[in-house]
């Protein structure tokens, strides 16, 4: 039998199919376009997640990118040193297939942080050019299609509104957290999160055994592009999904309009895919670096980047953290990452010391070459005492908006080079001030609920050697062409038939995981996307 | 801290020289092949299950000598941390030279007090006569370290964590995703859970979800 018949152009290239680019996908073949997919991960199948194991997947392994080159350093004036820091995802569905699920809107504040807060030495604080008001419509689809469980109340915000989903179970821990925090006179709701609570939409209900945050779901009760998007964007059969494949390179033609991805497949073969609109979703990382590779004698900076901000600007939140200790048995290595959450003391207010702000929200150790890897260096009779404790030790996560600050960057390393040949990420990161403080002050609040808790001990945790997977910023959105890498659409001011539709449009991080702005924007894109092109306005 | 001790300490702290984020199937199928030595000579593995057991006691409870720690290692070695192995097969063969030189027996024949003695020192990096070339002794003890957490607290197939010990002191029940659902009545521990060894696939937790 003859191989199906590849197409010549299609009417888009979608590259990357996580949170951004299953949105695009999904709601592009829906309006009859023909999209190809290009993924440089695997497409890992549910029988992978029923049998993954911490060890095959320990933080961040297999699907998550065990190839990962990078390099990193504090600033321009040292050398980047190779490490694998990102604690991001390559496969069919991103990163968005093994997060904690967390899902939030950004408060109206936090689409105008300059506004708000003003201009703050050594930071690049913008406002975005959409608002709260814009983004709500986005955020209530966004909520919907992932099955957003929840209390009646999410913050101050929306009262009276019911998510898609009731709240999970609580565990055994979740009493201690409530009663410390109302102590306290916060007042705790249900975390926003992205898994069923029940059958919802085709997709099962969690089954509350755990092995949740940094694993694929086996039964699609965690939404994710290959639970919600994909599924439906290939039934349509206008999607050629293409997984390993690996974008190197946007060739443009004459015009300075992008013409075709260049990408290699697994087996290192070069291959060319032309396509009349791209849409980059390769996470805010690989986004830039693509663009960054995309070379010509017009875009000598790399691609759609006259403003000289691609890659810069990069945020990945900072993650105060604290452990502690109490009588009560956690149960924490059960059910998804979920449990309650307070923002009382989220407003930004620079009485404190600092700007901006963080969400609090009750967590757990849930797995134990995790749990073991918060041991620092203990060892003997100390590091026995400490995983013996495994049941008993509760956990708070803050997420803390760090500012976007120009020197921190990604771009090319100069020096190293991946398996393909192809110039490595490097990052050069450093916090600001601004960023430790508040920090320093969440931690100290936390350590005031854990004593508040009855703790018998309370501690400050690293959860993850000081990295996140939540990187923002190096392609950010505005209305100023010199200001600006992308449009209010997240569409190329320079490349019109370039559009970016993942957390690198974030002008500014907030204090919230970015995943749900993430899929709302994207919905938002796609719907201005889709009326573009009916309007014969996307040639 | 004064600003001279913090540089020092900075300095000394060990540094794991093995991928910390790496899956190891391959690993896996070396333990599978069996319990036979396949990396480390029988002193050196002598030494290894010594410093393991230093690393993870045995007390009331089971510890990195029940767990199969060294069998761990010894696979991991010839799967995906075989770069390694010319390291551990020098750092190896330094702590037992300079057990025998100070103390007149390798690592393993020493009493507790005093291997705990010597791998304080390789921890801080202040271990005399450490002629390894390859790492610092503290860049070693962070290694071994680390590869005996990864032997207690893997899942067995990778040839540590002998009847779920590691697990079994943790009081975490394994992966529960083949024995179904877990019940609200569960999640606040008013029913147990029966760990995953325990309980055959498919066999559930009596309820589902509702």
């Amino acid at each position: 039998m003859a191989p199906p018949r590849r197409r010549e152009v299609f009417d888009v290239c979608v590259i990357g199919t996580g949170a951004g680019g299953g949105v695009m996908i999904d709601e592009l073949t829906r309006a009859g376009m023909s999209v190809v997919a290009l993924e440089r991960g695997p497409r890992l199948a549910h029988a992978d997640f029923m049998a993954h194991d911490e060890l095959t997947n320990i933080i961040r392994g297999t699907g998550f990118a065990p190839k990962l080159k990078e390099t990193l350093r504090r600033s321009e004036t040292e050398t980047a040193q190779p490490r694998h820091f990102s604690m991001i995802g390559q496969c069919v569905g991103g990163s968005n297939v093994h997060w904690g699920a967390m899902s939030w809107r950004l408060r109206p504040d936090e689409f105008k942080a300059l506004s708000q807060d003003g201009p703050v030495e050594g930071a690049s604080l913008a406002d975005w050019p959409v608002d709260a008001a814009e983004m709500a419509p986005w955020y209530d689809k966004a909520e919907a299609t992932y099955g957003v469980a929840g209390g009646a109340v999410h913050n101050a915000l929306r009262p009276g509104r019911r998510y898609p989903n009731p709240p999970h179970p609580p565990r055994s821990g979740s009493q201690v957290f409530d009663r410390a925090v109302r102590k306290l006179g916060y007042t705790p709701f249900p975390t926003p999160i992205a898994v069923n609570s029940r059958p919802y939409r085709n997709r099962a209900g969690c089954t509350n055994s755990g092995m949740c945050v940094m694993f694929g779901c086996p039964v699609d009760a965690k939404a994710s592009p290959i639970a919600v998007g994909l599924p439906r964007a290939l039934a349509t059969g206008r999607l050629d999904l293409r997984p390993q494949a690996l974008v190197h390179e946007l060739a443009i033609d004459e015009t300075g309009r992008i013409r075709a991805a260049r990408y290699l497949d697994a087996a290192g073969a070069q291959h060319e895919v032309r396509a009349r609109q791209f849409v980059l979703a390769g996470g805010s990382l690989g986004s830039a670096h693509l663009l960054l590779m995309s070379r010509s004698g017009r875009f000598r900076d790399g691609l759609a980047n006259g403003s000289g901000l691609v890659g810069r600007n990069l945020m990945y939140h900072v993650l105060p953290a604290v452990y502690y200790r109490h009588e009560t048995v956690t149960r924490g290595w059960l059910g998804p990452v979920s449990g309650q959450a307070i923002d009382d003391l989220h407003a930004s207010d620079p009485a404190r010391g600092f700007v901006r702000g963080a969400v609090i929200t009750e967590s757990y150790p849930a797995t134990p070459i995790v749990y073991a890897s918060s041991a620092g260096g203990l060892w003997g009779a100390a590091l026995k005492d400490y995983l013996r404790q495994f049941n008993h030790v509760h956990a708070l996560i803050g997420i803390g908006e760090d500012l976007p600050v120009h020197g921190n960057r990604v771009d090319l390393d100069p020096t190293h080079k991946d398996e393909s040949g192809l110039p490595v990420w490097r990052i050069t990161h450093a916090h600001h001030a601004n960023d430790l403080k508040l920090k320093a002050y969440y931690e100290g609040k936390m350590r005031e609920i854990a004593t508040a808790a009855g703790a018998e001990r309370s501690w400050v945790v690293d959860m993850t050697q000081g990295s996140t997977g939540h990187f923002m910023g190096t392609c950010r959105m505005g209305t100023d062409p010199e200001k600006s890498v992308l449009d209010r659409w997240c569409r190329s001011h320079e490349v019109n038939n370039l559009w970016v539709v993942d957390g690198g449009c974030f002008p500014t991080s907030g204090g919230y995981n970015p995943t749900l702005t993430i899929v709302a924007n994207a919905y938002r894109v796609a719907n201005r996307f889709v009326r573009e092109a009916r309007r014969l306005n996307l040639r | 801290m004064q600003q001279p001790d913090r540089r020092n300490f900075v300095k000394t702290v060990g540094v794991c020289l093995v991928a910390m984020q790496l899956p190891r199937p391959l690993t896996a199928l070396a333990a599978a092949r069996g319990a036979q030595p396949v990396s480390l000579a029988p002193a050196e593995w002598r030494c290894v299950e010594a410093i393991c057991a230093e690393i993870i006691p045995t007390d009331g409870d089971p510890g990195a000598a029940e767990a199969g720690c060294a069998n761990f290692i010894d696979k991991a070695l010839a799967a995906e941390d075989a770069h390694a192995l010319p390291l551990y097969r020098e750092a190896l063969a330094a702590i037992d030279a300079l057990c025998v030189d100070t103390h007149g027996r390798v690592f393993a024949d020493l009493d507790g007090a005093r291997r705990q003695g010597v791998l304080k020192a390789m921890e801080q990096g202040s271990l005399a006569h450490w002629n390894a070339r390859m790492a610092r002794a503290q860049d070693f003890f962070a290694t071994i370290r680390f590869h005996t957490l990864l032997g207690f607290l893997a899942d067995p197939k990778y040839g540590g964590n002998r009847d779920h010990v590691g697990w079994k002191l943790m009081g975490f029940p394994g992966p529960l995703h083949m024995v179904g659902g877990v019940t609200p009545e569960q999640m606040m521990g008013l029913q147990p859970v029966a760990p995953a060894w325990e309980t055959p696939a498919g066999d559930g937790h009596g309820g589902g979800h509702r």
